[in-house]
Order: structure tokens, then sequence, then C-alpha cells
């Protein structure tokens, strides 16, 4: 019978963390907007201060080839603070293969993530998801999620290079 | 005239940003929802990996007393990631006392910020607003900042503690599970 492994994930990862990345993208229509390199992903997530974590899912290659377990899903995730009640937990990313959904791995991961929010002594996690992904929403809802975009009214922002830019040596108000 | 100064927070400014936090959740009919404490700040700002940074706006305090600056603003901010661009800054808190706004305090940190992020090779700056908070979200689209819950359907979401803990239950750090 297949199996499958969660673990943390190792510079050696990188690879496959960008091939997951891309096929997200792709899922999601915006593949060209993955501007982010191998190099970037192992300085960023591996070095002395790491900007990301990572929970790779891996399954035992083919026994036709003599490779080694195959990636076949992650999670990416860091810590915030929120003022009121202090470190959370953020899930950026989380994706399983589709020829590999179905078994249970996606709750695997959220459990493990879990388990590393309430050891690292996080108050709650938060993540976004697109509006007009049910499946998504309806998977979280199943394990308590709570929307606040709708709830609270919170909405996301974003101020792009070039206004940054324009903000950081624009002339005085 | 009131002079102002911006610089980095520092460990001594740790009352003063929770001073401002509680009247930053006031302001939101939140204040009850503040259960971070002064030694939490400090062990998760001022420590060996910080989880947050903050700047602070202070003014000369008024010159009858002896005292020193005054803090009357702050921002609290840290780094995210995001798996397409990198790394962008996280703006959390930004508050100016009601009495000293409308002088320029505001444009200053989002100045200070934005430098920052260049510094620190951020691709973006990211943020939530209510959306009821019209004069927020008016003050930071004049400064170029797109509503992306609006314009891409983007909704944040929670899980709080008691699921996390329900779903954490039985765990293992590594697992071999079938399919």
């Amino acid at each position: 019978m297949d199996r499958f492994k969660l673990r943390k994930a190792e510079p050696k990862d990188v690879p496959d963390i960008l091939r997951l990345i891309k096929e997200l993208a792709k899922y999601e229509e915006m593949e060209d907007q993955v501007i982010l390199t191998e190099k970037d992903l192992l300085e960023d997530g591996f070095g002395d201060h790491p900007f990301y974590h990572c929970i790779v899912a891996e399954v035992p290659s083919d026994k036709q080839s003599n490779n080694g377990p195959v990636v076949i899903g992650f999670a990416m995730y860091y810590f915030t603070y929120d003022p009121w009640i202090g470190k959370l937990l953020y899930l950026e990313d989380f994706f399983v293969m589709g020829e590999y959904r179905g078994f249970g791995i996606g709750s695997e991961i959220l459990k493990l993530l879990s388990h590393t929010a309430v050891k690292t002594r996080c108050s709650s996690m938060h993540f976004i998801v697109a509006e007009g992904n049910q499946a998504s929403i309806e998977f979280y809802k199943r394990r308590g999620a709570a929307d606040l975009s709708l709830e609270e009214g919170w909405r996301l922002f974003k101020i792009d290079k070039s206004s940054l830019l324009k903000m950081s040596s624009g002339p005085e108000e | 005239m009131t002079n102002f100064k911006i610089r980095n927070a520092e460990s001594k400014d740790v009352p003063d940003i929770l001073r401002m936090i509680k009247e930053l959740a006031k302001y939101e009919e939140m204040e009850h929802h503040v259960i971070l404490t002064e030694e939490d700040l400090l062990e998760d700002g001022f420590g060996d990996y910080p989880l947050y940074r903050c700047v602070v706006a202070e003014v000369p305090s008024e010159q009858q007393s002896n005292s020193g600056p005054v803090v009357i603003g702050f921002a609290m901010y840290y780094f995210t990631y995001d798996p397409w661009i990198g790394k962008l800054l996280y703006l959390e808190d930004f508050f100016v006392m009601e009495k000293y706004r409308k002088i320029g305090i505001g444009s200053e940190i989002l100045k200070l910020l934005s430098d920052m992020a260049f510094k620190t090779r951020c691709n973006s700056m990211h943020f939530v607003v209510a959306e009821g908070n019209t004069e927020s979200i008016e003050f930071y689209k004049r400064r170029g900042a797109a509503d992306i819950t609006l314009d891409e359907g983007w909704r944040l979401f929670k899980i709080n503690k008691s699921s996390l803990f329900k779903m954490s239950s039985g765990s293992k750090e590594y697992r071999t599970c079938s399919l």
C-alpha cells in the first residue's frame, strides 16, 4: 500500500517547492506572476533569519525507478503578530498535487500546522482565501475557520513597489 | 508649529506602545480585547528574534515639565513572504493620537516605512483596513494603495486557538500515513 510522509522542508526541497508554487499559481491562472527563483527561496527560507517555513508531503517513487521519495504537496507559513493577542501562525500557501488529493494529506498537513501553532504559543492561525474558491472555503470552515472579511469587514490592501518609491522619495505634502 | 521626530522603538518605549495599542483598540471600541502585557511586548519585540518592529513618533514635552519627549504615535510592522514575489513589509498597526493628527506625522511614518521596505528588499507593503474606515481608506488610496479584497476577491480567515487545538490533538511531529 502507498504511504505518504510529512516533514519539515530542507534546502534540497527548494526546486520542488518552486515547482509546486508554480503549479498552484497555474491552477489560479497566474503562473506568469511567479518571479521568485530557487536562489531567492534558498536565501529567504534557509538562511540565518528565515522569512518563511515549509512542510512538505512526500510519497515513495514508482518501483520501476531508483529515485527517492517524490514531493507532492507543501504548506508555506510564517509567524505574524497581532497587537491585541500576540503571536499568530500565518498560512501563506497550501497545495497538494491533483492526483494525490482525497487521501487526507491536506488534513494531515493542517493538523501538523495546528500542532506547530499550539506548540509555538500562537493564539490563532490566519490565511486568505479567494472568495470564489468554495471548495477551500468549505474545507476550512469544516475545521472551525471564520471569515473575518465577512464577519468583521477587514479588507486586505497593498501598496506596490512603484507607489512605495513615490512615497519614499516624493515631495513633501 | 509642533516639532516631531520619528525613530525606531526601543525597549523603554514598550509602556507607550501598549498605551497606544489600547487607545487604538478603544477607538475601534475593542479595548477589552487587548490581552497583551508590557512583558509580552518586551519579549516579543526586543528579544533575539523579534516578532514585530515598531517606529514611534515623539514630540518635545511641555516646557513647564522636566520630562523628556512624549511618544504620540507609532507603527508596528513585520516581514511576511509572498511565494510569487518574495519579501513583503506588513503594516500591522498605525496610530497617531488625535490632537497630533493633520500635521504630517502619518505621512512621515509611511515615508519611513517605505524607505525600510526598499532597504530590506521588500516588493510591496500589505495591511488590512476595516471596510467602514473610509478616512483611512482614502488616506491610503491617495498614496497608491489598492484594495485587493475588492479587486481580487481575497478574504481573510482565522482559525482560533480552540479549533487549532481540536485539529492538533493526536498529531505527531512526523507522520507516515496510508493512502
